[in-house]
């Protein structure tokens, strides 16, 4: 296992005793470089192997298309090992439906109003 | 759809929203809408719309770059098919080859061409060409044999190496191209046969008048002088022959070391007949000592043909006939390369004051029968028989000429050192006289009864035939013969047939066979013959003389080759 937190340009991110990497956005609006950049942090968190990551978009007000696409894509799939999207505000909920239902990813991807819930589902399924 | 009407709604976020979707109803996918730092559901509403509306405008984007794509793939499937087309329906047959020898693609003229219904499906070795070079073959098709090309071409066919061999058939093409060369040669011959009649048919009109001449003169020394003549015009007849015979054979003859003024001192009164008075004739004779190495005969065939050329070429002008030398190391008085001499030469040049060579024709003026007098006037051989004489003996011929003016004519030959081989040959004459039985052989009376005629005034017993069958009739009854002297070519039996089967008889005959045929015309006839002596016709009477009394002087020992003189 590699660093146990990193502060990104967008987020802070930091890996829990159950291997779980955690995404929460400060900024409000995520553009490509940013999803570049969490990428990176995934894999010094987990030290390389994908990740089961936790991603809190309830701060999301915007994202851009490129950033949404290549969060979707099998090349940020390999750093993933499956996300749990935390929506809260209505356009959050747009956002994060949007994503799994238009964007798709290749990756098993669920949203959670329930922090909590997204802990669980996501350690459930590492057995 | 008509003009879009703004809805005023109290609320100005749904007012937007709703305007949003009637600009994205109207096509215009990069409409978007801004959302309120609210972030409550009209926001969502609006965020909702906004995203639909790029992901819309993504995929209207996607759509027409693939119609794009699929537009581009029919142009090129379509110069494809046209392509296509044109190797398929192409007159020649195009075969792709793999490396294997498998046919992979082949178009319906390579089946045509090979004569099949369909193209085998391996490739057949004799019709590969093996480099770039072409190869033509005989090909047996439907009961015919056809001449093919086939040309290769390395190319990739699956991304694999394999060789587009294309056939053309060729066959009335090299059938045309025979018919054309045959007409060539009759056209050739026509035009040869033409020139040489008049030459021939001035030399016969000069014996036939000192024949007059002769019958009616009773001065011992005006008949004289009448036969010598006739002697003299029957030699250079002989010469004429012996330049057809030369040209389609490069005969390098006898090389003497001559002197070169000596020799054209020699020639004037000939040359002075030649001019026959249709132009002035002025010889500037160089200093002694202009020796070359030629063939006597072919040294005074390049003078005559030149003084030829200029007489014709200046008719009531002048024709300069100079010798000089050119020292090694001097500048060529024509200017060609090498401008500076690099050894000693011996120059003939002749000059005419006549209407010039027009450009147009001087580079071909040595090609043979390239003659620009009319059918009939010269063989076109003049030049070319100049050009072949003096590069055989090492030398050079140029031409300067102007249109008006008229024209120099330069040839130089190596200059040589050493003895000058008399022209003359004072060689001691043999006792010709004999007593042997000589068979003579020819199916030409006039020749025959000269030759039977001379041998008998030596002394021999003379036997004739006038064809090979007859000559082995006379041989069974006549006992010992001592000499066969027999024409080859005759209508029954050869001469080298004979005189094998003579000589089987008797091996110690002395075989000398004559003809007006050149050497390798013989050889090809003569097979695998019997050694015999050749004597080319025409031949002084007195060659025959002696060759049959130096043979029966060495009678006893074998002859060194097939051929020997």
């Amino acid at each position: 296992m590699g660093e146990r937190q990193v502060a990104a340009a967008s987020a802070n991110l930091h890996i829990d005793a159950d291997g779980v990497v955690h995404n929460v956005l400060t900024g409000a609006a995520v553009d490509l470089p940013d999803v570049h950049e969490w990428e990176r942090a995934y894999a010094t968190l987990s030290g390389g192997p994908p990740a089961p990551v936790v991603v809190d978009i309830r701060a999301f007000t915007a994202v851009t298309a490129s950033a949404r696409k290549y969060a979707a894509s099998a090349e940020h799939g390999a750093a993933i090992e499956a996300v749990a999207l935390i929506v809260g505000s209505p356009v959050s909920r747009v956002i994060g439906n949007f994503w799994l239902g238009i964007d798709r990813p290749p990756y098993p991807a669920r949203l959670f109003t329930d922090p909590e819930a997204a802990q669980r589902w996501l350690v459930a399924r590492r057995g | 759809m008509g003009d879009r009407v703004p809805l005023r709604l109290a609320d100005d976020r749904v007012s937007a929203i709703l305007d949003l979707t009637l600009q994205l109803a109207a096509g215009d996918l990069a409409a978007r809408t801004p959302l309120s730092p609210a972030g409550d559901a009209v926001d969502a509403i609006a965020l909702g719309l906004n995203l639909l509306a790029e992901e819309l405008a993504d995929r209207d984007a996607a759509i027409k770059e693939a119609d794009e794509r699929l537009e581009q793939h029919a142009r090129r499937l379509e110069a494809s098919e046209a392509s296509y087309r044109i190797v398929a329906s192409h007159a020649d047959g195009l075969v792709v080859v793999d490396a294997g020898g498998v046919v992979r693609f082949s178009n319906a003229a390579a089946a045509r061409i090979l004569g099949a219904d369909e193209v085998p499906g391996a490739w057949p070795r004799s019709l590969t060409p093996l480099g770039g070079e072409p190869l033509e073959v005989e090909h047996e098709a439907a009961g015919a044999t056809r001449c093919v090309e086939a040309t290769a071409t390395d190319i990739l066919w699956d991304e694999l190496p394999a060789r587009l061999v294309s056939l053309r058939d060729v066959t009335d093409r090299r059938r045309l191209e025979s018919e054309l060369l045959q007409a060539q040669r009759m056209s050739l011959v026509a035009r040869l046969a033409g020139g040489v009649a008049h030459d021939f048919n001035n030399l016969l009109m000069a014996i036939l008048a000192r024949v007059e001449l002769a019958k009616v003169t009773d001065d011992v020394g005006a008949l004289r002088e009448h036969l010598l003549s006739i002697e003299d015009t029957a030699q250079r007849a002989a010469g004429l022959t012996a330049r057809l015979l030369a040209v389609g054979q490069q005969r390098v003859g006898q090389a003497d070391r001559i002197d070169f003024a000596a020799a054209l001192g020699r020639m004037l009164p000939l040359l002075q007949e030649v001019m026959g008075g249709q132009a002035e004739l002025v010889v500037e004779s160089g200093p002694a000592g202009l020796v070359v190495r030629a063939d006597p005969v072919q040294l005074e065939q390049i003078v005559l043909n030149l003084v030829t050329n200029g007489r014709d070429a200046a008719p009531g002008g002048v024709v300069t006939v100079r010798t000089g030398r050119v020292a090694r190391g001097t500048r060529r008085p024509c200017g060609c390369p090498p401008v500076t001499t690099d050894q000693d030469l011996v120059l003939l040049e002749v000059q005419d004051n006549g209407a010039g060579i027009p450009a147009r024709h001087r580079e071909r003026i040595f090609d043979p029968f390239f003659s620009t007098r009319g059918s009939g006037v010269g063989t076109g051989l003049g030049l070319s028989t100049v050009l072949g004489i003096a590069e055989r003996a090492r030398g050079h011929v140029c031409v300067d000429s102007t249109e008006g003016v008229g024209s120099t004519f330069r040839v130089f030959l190596p200059w040589q050192d050493g003895v000058v081989t008399p022209l003359v040959k004072s060689e001691p004459t043999p006792d010709v006289r004999g007593a042997a039985t000589v068979l003579v052989v020819d199916d030409e009376d006039s020749v025959r009864r000269v030759l039977v005629q001379y041998l008998a005034s030596l002394g021999h017993r003379v036997l004739e035939a006038d064809g090979g069958q007859a000559a082995l009739a006379v041989a069974r009854e006549a006992g010992t013969i001592d000499v066969l002297l027999s024409d080859v070519v005759m209508p029954d039996l050869d001469g080298f047939e004979l005189a094998g089967r003579l000589q089987r008889r008797r091996p110690e005959m002395v075989l000398i066979l004559m003809s007006g045929f050149n050497e390798s015309v013989l050889e090809r006839r003569r097979g695998g013959g019997p050694a015999v002596q050749m004597l080319s016709k025409p031949f002084r009477l007195a060659e025959v003389g002696r060759r049959i009394a130096e043979a029966l002087s060495r009678r006893d020992r074998p002859h060194r080759g097939p051929l020997s003189r």
